[in-house]
């Protein structure tokens, strides 16, 4: 079984992945599922090894049985294989995709009023975080941006492209400097990964969302704040009035298909 | 080829139509508050009043894809028991709705006023149904709704029936019967604030701007016929 072992940096945006899980679940299937979104999210990728079951239990601040049962779940939906003996462990085995009909379900069950609601957290905190970053961000940190905007504008697949979106959004985050503002860009994005985003037949936005990052990066490199808080705002609400816009056309189509 | 004109009457007629059914329900409910009154041998305690968790109940399940909640806020001072007294049930995904707790005391930061809140003063005042909203309901459900009342008259004072419709709910009543994405058409509440539209840029829960009230083309009053002031509702279209 080809692996590598988990990066500390991804270990971290796992654990501050911790509190997007929806209400009323067990520690257990909270983990299980902190686990799968981060997946999602191509946090985790195919052939990641974990870190040994004592470690990650510690990091996670649960009880090794419980990290089992976690495990265990994830292992029946064939996401993580087990092997054991000294170079033992569970490696990430699949990336999630969710089809086009699960998240344009998703998209169309999700009311308007939800989607301007999540927009506006995402609105506050990605500007916030763009601002900050025109103040903190370091050389490398601007160049790393750089590298995911052409990155994310490079990518061919729709899935990946947009999961290069989220890294994108999180690394200014990070540039933030403020390890709150992380944890509730990576929470929101993992919420909007569950969304469609695709829309075949017309040729989309993609164009705009590339100039927007390009804007954002030339901001944070010229530590213009306010330039790159304005940036990440508008970035932000296009996004939403995108999503609501596809929103509001599933749901006149549905009458047709129900 | 339909008018806009008449998407807009067939639009206004479904989600005057869905509404009035819910009310008239609700209505039904009220009556019996009021008999029940009428009924008890001096002034009605709670133990009077024990059927409502039985009919709101029904009343909740048969709504259940417009509203997501209902209950009975007592007139203050109406009841020997306690001051305030208010009852509410949310309908759950499966079995019977659950009852809601509402902070009634007036020391504590989360106490619910409900004898000041609009839902509970505005229908008093009207003496008649009337839907209150949209407007988000914090210590309530904290959730953007609009609120169908109707009073219910007794010799102690009125009371009020309620029940709780999410804009998520309307807003598929509306675009399923509107089927129109061109011109931009919006559902406006009495407080000027959106409750459903087809565009993406006016959305629900926000406030209609000035300037596209001024691209106001056809305006049309959603009341069903015979009780205007209950549904103070108005669908719009704007102009390009």
């Amino acid at each position: 079984m080809q692996s590598t072992a988990l990066s500390t940096r991804s270990l971290d945006l796992l654990l501050l992945l911790r509190g997007s899980e929806p209400e009323g679940l067990g520690r257990a299937d909270q983990v299980s599922y902190q686990i799968e979104t981060a997946i999602l999210m191509g946090i985790l990728t195919e052939g990641d090894r974990l870190p040994t079951e004592s470690v990650l239990a510690g990091e996670l601040g649960i009880s090794p049985i419980t990290l089992r049962q976690s495990l265990a779940a994830l292992r029946t939906k064939g996401l993580i294989e087990t092997s054991r003996g000294r170079s033992g462990g569970s490696v990430i085995r699949r990336q999630i995709e969710l089809t086009d009909t699960q998240l344009q379900h998703k998209l169309r069950d999700t009311s308007t009023e939800a989607l301007r609601d999540l927009g506006d957290l995402a609105a506050g905190i990605s500007s916030m975080s763009a601002r900050l970053a025109a103040g903190r961000a370091d050389p490398q940190n601007v160049e790393h941006l750089e590298e995911l905007v052409t990155r994310h504008r490079d990518t061919a697949d729709e899935r990946a492209r947009r999961r290069m979106d989220a890294r994108f959004h999180v690394a200014i985050s990070i540039a933030s400097q403020s390890s709150r503002l992380t944890s509730a860009t990576l929470q929101l994005e993992a919420e909007l990964m569950t969304l469609w985003w695709g829309d075949p037949g017309q040729p989309g936005n993609e164009g705009d969302l590339v100039e927007q990052h390009a804007s954002i990066v030339e901001a944070i490199r010229k530590r213009d704040a306010d330039a790159a808080a304005t940036a990440a705002e508008h970035h932000s609400r296009s996004g939403t009035e995108y999503l609501i816009e596809q929103h509001l056309r599933l749901t006149m189509q549905a009458e047709g298909s129900v | 080829m339909e008018t806009v004109s008449e998407a807009l009457q067939r639009t206004v007629d479904t989600v005057s139509s869905s509404i009035s059914a819910v009310f008239a329900d609700l209505e039904e409910v009220a009556g019996a508050v009021t008999a029940a009154a009428q009924a008890a041998s001096g002034v009605p305690r709670r133990s009077d009043y024990l059927f409502l968790r039985q009919d709101l109940a029904n009343f909740i399940k048969l709504h259940s894809d417009l509203i997501i909640g209902a209950g009975i806020a007592y007139a203050p001072g109406s009841l020997p028991e306690a001051p305030h007294w208010l009852e509410w049930w949310r309908a759950q995904p499966k079995g019977e709705p659950r009852f809601v707790t509402h902070d009634l005391n007036p020391d504590s930061l989360n106490y619910y006023d409900y004898t000041g809140r609009e839902w509970f003063t505005l229908p008093s005042a009207a003496g008649h149904p009337l839907a209150v909203g949209p407007y988000v309901d914090f210590g309530g459900i904290n959730v953007s709704i609009i609120t169908l009342c109707v009073p219910a008259a007794t010799p102690q004072g009125t009371h009020i029936l309620g029940c709780d419709l999410t804009l998520a709910n309307l807003e598929g009543v509306f675009l399923r019967a509107l089927q129109l994405r061109d011109p931009a058409v919006v559902l406006l509440g009495p407080n000027g604030r959106v409750i459903a539209s087809n565009n993406a840029r006016i959305a629900t829960g926000t406030l209609l701007l000035e300037e596209d009230l001024k691209r106001a083309d056809l305006s049309l009053d959603v009341s069903p016929a015979g009780s205007p002031a209950r549904l103070p509702w108005k669908l719009i279209s704007l102009k390009k």
